[in-house]
């Protein structure tokens, strides 16, 4: 008997992923097992209720967002982050090193800037409380001095490529936060700083990556998931902002796109084409988006933006295979017939199901020679209706 | 499984941008976190849910779970655990405490369940809905709680039956048979009612 519910459980597991990855309908996934069939039924049709039924304990629209803004602001206010990658790094280094003396003194250095920055300023409160600041406040210019401080101490390019990331990325919290309090006159001014962030990230990975590949793609990794993160994001309040904003947004777009593909360039090879990216010294390696737009520097692989390489959720990825319940559907698009998705780790089931706004934006990618269909729909007869009998 | 950019990321790649996230967030990168908290987020909030009958209390407690991970990121190792199963360890951790703290009556109906649906009245669809979300919860609610835990990590948060494993402190061979006794003690419950 032990051995016959194990002998079950294996078949339904197995149909259960035959029929998630939309391989085999319920009625073809329990064909494999005839001698289960009657238990296997009823279990795979509660199986699949219960997961289309998912979507009912759904986050509401807008919530994953602004919870997130919540949690990392409660974290960031919790925590010191230059210290704290000082210490870090500092303590993972032998005494006797010579690189943690390095280290320490530079770190020293920093402190000791930091704080007669703070004097000058007035009080170590002001520093702090500049880290809030957005363009346009009194505060603002603090923020950037102490950045610029902490980039000319930085001890090596890893470092100086590391801090370059993170204040791009800054800069585009910074925007989402502008355009949160309608203060759109001074979007423009942190779009450029961070195109001119992103442009010393670029370039400070592809020199990381010549001499110590594993470290330029373990940055390029962060450069690649912090833009992604952030297109995403840009893209949803693209759609809410005023005319006047839209260029900058542009901007951002086509930089972050192009900054991701270098990433990506990185990662594929280690970056021994790096040098294919960076621009003549003067010249900005974002391109130009005015109607006539500076292509991305062209003639090497690098510089071209591979839609089909970048992390974007590529539309119709939900599987239009159906699956066989009991009760024929004739209306497909009702809301009770199953969508299966595929077996990739990505919820593209939940995409679907959530508010637009908390999807995976879908940017319109290039066109192929050769476009291979992501899924192939079924013809909607073909959909049943996912209810219990 | 988890939403993500790259719909084509095995587990294992998911796994190394975890932990790739993790390092950076230890670094006191606290955007890298965000980034960990969008991914995973919705999974969390849809298990608590369908605990909770409140949308309000699942919210907090969703905030609140990620911010307790934050804390012990510093406890969190790479090696053997993956973090979604450290995740949901600290989700039904946060969950028992945060019946401990309400003495949560399963009885009790919500007042959006009663009432309203995010500050606006009730629609007939939101009024469909919240039966349903109601149905579920008590069928679900007169399961054994290893049988509730498997079927709502596995259908409604829509982890792998390893993940579950993982997350249960159970080996993938007990969670399949756990998965087939739940499924079949929850359809008999459901065929009771109807």
């Amino acid at each position: 008997m032990r051995s016959n519910h194990d002998d079950i459980a294996q078949a339904l597991q197995s149909c259960l992923e035959m029929v998630r990855s939309g391989q085999e309908s319920v009625s073809t996934a329990m064909a494999h097992y005839p001698e289960f069939m009657d238990v296997l039924k009823p279990q795979l049709e509660t199986a699949l209720w219960l997961r289309e039924r998912s979507s009912l304990f759904a986050p509401r629209a807008g919530y994953v967002l602004s919870s997130e803004n919540r949690v990392v602001t409660r974290i960031r206010r919790e925590t010191s982050l230059v210290g704290q990658t000082s210490a870090s790094h500092t303590a993972k280094l032998p005494i006797w090193s010579k690189e943690f003396w390095q280290r320490k003194l530079a770190v020293q250095a920093v402190l000791t800037l930091l704080l007669v920055v703070s004097l000058l300023i007035g009080s170590s409160g002001v520093a702090k409380a500049s880290q809030q600041a957005l363009p346009g406040d009194s505060l603002y210019p603090v923020k950037i001095l102490l950045e610029n401080v902490t980039l000319s101490l930085a001890s090596n390019p890893a470092a100086s490529a590391e801090l370059h990331i993170r204040y791009a990325q800054r800069r585009l919290t910074e925007i989402q936060s502008l355009v949160a309090v309608k203060r759109y006159a001074q979007i423009s001014q942190a779009v450029t700083d961070f195109t001119k962030q992103l442009d010393q990230a670029i370039k400070g990975i592809n020199l990381v990556a010549a001499y110590d590949k594993i470290r330029g793609q373990s940055l390029a990794t962060s450069l690649k998931l912090a833009l992604s993160s952030h297109i995403e994001r840009i893209t949803l309040l693209e759609d809410i902002i005023p005319q006047q904003a839209k260029p900058d947004f542009e901007i951002i777009l086509h930089a972050s796109e192009g900054g991701i593909a270098a990433a990506q360039a990185v990662l594929s090879d280690g970056g021994s084409q790096s040098a294919g990216w960076s621009t003549p010294a003067g010249a900005s390696a974002i391109p130009s988006i005015t109607p006539e737009a500076t292509p991305l520097p062209s003639g090497t692989a690098t510089s071209t933006v591979d839609v089909t390489a970048m992390p974007v959720t590529p539309a119709g990825v939900i599987s239009g295979v159906p699956t066989d319940t009991l009760t024929p559907n004739p209306d497909p698009s009702g809301s009770d017939h199953i969508q299966t998705v595929t077996p990739s780790p990505t919820s593209t089931e939940d995409d679907n199901k959530k508010p637009a706004h908390e999807r995976k934006p879908t940017r319109t990618p290039k066109p192929k020679e050769n476009p291979k269909p992501t899924h192939e729909s079924k013809p909607a007869d073909e959909h049943k209706q996912a209810k219990l009998p | 499984m988890v939403e993500w950019p790259d719909a084509e990321l095995r587990a294992d790649e998911i796994q190394s941008i975890d932990i790739q996230l993790i390092k950076e967030t230890q670094e006191g990168n606290a955007e890298a976190f965000g980034q960990l908290y969008e991914r995973y987020a919705p999974a969390v909030f849809r298990f608590l849910f369908s605990h909770l009958s409140e949308r309000l209390d699942a919210e907090d407690l969703t905030e609140e779970v990620f911010f307790r991970v934050w804390r012990n990121l510093p406890s969190f190792r790479e090696q053997g655990v993956p973090f979604i199963a450290f995740l949901f360890r600290v989700s039904r951790n946060a969950l028992i405490d945060h019946y401990r703290r309400n003495k949560y009556s399963n009885k009790n109906l919500s007042l959006e369940d009663r009432v309203i649906v995010d500050g606006k009245p009730e629609t007939g669809e939101a009024a469909v809905a919240n039966l349903e979300r109601q149905e579920i919860r008590q069928a679900m609610a007169h399961l054994p709680e290893d049988y509730q835990t498997v079927l709502l990590l596995r259908f409604m948060s829509d982890l792998s039956p390893d993940e579950t494993a993982q997350v249960m402190g159970k080996s993938p061979g007990a969670v399949r048979v756990l998965q087939h006794r739940a499924l079949a003690a929850f359809r008999k419950l459901l065929d009771q009612k109807a």
